[in-house]
């Protein structure tokens, strides 16, 4: 009895999950501190190019290290960052897949060893090597955050067209229960027909896009991000007539 | 003598004023009609109500509403910048 209202005053049980924006400054700071990192490594490189002595080679050694352990918690940070994102946005958007999670979580277990290894680095050829790995592991996590955007817009834009689409079949019934036929409401019913083939086009936009994302799958992710994006800002320039015109609907039948 | 009389005027001229003022007063706000009582009159024309306002359906209302919020949520679909890779470096560019 008395340790339950402990726990529950305890910082523990108030400790939240970050939000993506905080996720996100996290990120700017750590990559700045790696960008910070990049001036002495540069220097220290050149010095060792030039000189090739032990002391010179140490040195490189102790600012690559330097260099990897923070690019190592920048990307940590930039994974942490998708993951929260796509978190957010499968809330908003029931978006069901989860192997995105997966694969994230994959990376940052990863991620967690090679800082491990990152700390014990004792030779310039063990650095190379964990850097190609690393490499590799970055096109990974690269790939799922183009994947995420495309679910997070692609999401978004199903969201409003859904929430149009509601709105649509109550006009359509107000229309159709209107027993006066005024050419008001004539040419009402007629601007409805006609946006009526906007709509189709927004299906149509969206069933291409869901394709696309199916494919991003094993494609190239970045490629078919960018064809996502297009496709859904040729859908929201016509949800938009769409909205203009239900609304002028609206308006001439008050 | 003088005095007295003095004294008797100023008290002469105070309850003469006194007298004044209750007297200017009591007449500012009791009622002013004093006439024979008559019997009160209802207004026989009944006023008649305003041209009923064109009426809006309700429907019409909730549908412009609703529009407008669909209208405000469409700028939120766009694209999340934020989640372009940034750039880093994998080789220590030495030739080992």
């Amino acid at each position: 009895m008395i340790v339950l209202p402990a726990l529950f005053f305890s910082p523990f049980a108030w400790a939240q999950e970050k939000t993506s924006n905080e996720y996100y400054q996290d990120l700017l700071r750590n990559y700045r501190s790696y960008q910070n990192l990049l001036e002495p490594f540069t220097t220290q490189k050149s010095r060792y190019l030039a000189y090739q002595t032990v002391a010179t080679q140490a040195d490189f050694l102790d600012s690559s290290r330097a260099l990897i352990l923070s690019e190592i918690e920048a990307i940590s940070s930039y994974s942490l960052f998708i993951k929260s994102l796509l978190a957010e946005a499968t809330k908003i958007l029931n978006y069901k897949e989860n192997y995105l999670y997966v694969q994230l979580d994959d990376e940052l277990t990863y991620l967690k060893l090679a800082k491990e290894r990152a700390q014990n680095l004792s030779s310039l050829g063990e650095t190379n090597q964990l850097m190609s790995e690393l490499a590799k592991h970055y096109e990974k996590i690269s790939q799922i955050a183009y994947q995420t955007k495309s679910v997070v817009v692609l999401g978004s834009l199903n969201k409003v067209y859904d929430n149009l689409k509601v709105e649509r079949e109550k006009l359509s019934f107000y229309l159709s229960e209107l027993t006066s036929d005024t050419s008001n409401i004539k040419a009402a019913r007629e601007k409805f027909t006609m946006l009526e083939k906007q709509n189709s086009e927004v299906d149509e936009i969206l069933r291409e896009a869901a394709s696309k994302q199916k494919v991003d799958e094993k494609g190239n992710a970045k490629a078919v991000s960018e064809e996502i994006q297009n496709l859904v800002n040729e859908g929201v320039n016509k949800i938009r007539v769409i909205i203009s015109g239900y609304q002028n609907i609206v308006y001439n039948l008050k | 003598m003088n005095k007295k009389f003095y004294m008797y005027f100023l008290a002469a001229a105070f309850i003469l004023g006194i007298t004044l003022v209750v007297i200017f007063y009591s007449h500012k706000f009791s009622p002013t009609s004093v006439g024979l009582p008559l019997p009160k009159v209802e207004p026989t024309i009944t006023p008649t109500p305003l041209p009923p306002t064109p009426t809006v359906v309700p429907q019409l209302i909730d549908l412009e509403r609703d529009l407008k919020t669909v209208e405000q949520d469409l700028p939120k679909v766009k694209e999340e910048k934020r989640l372009n890779p940034p750039v880093f470096i994998f080789d220590l560019g030495v030739g080992l």
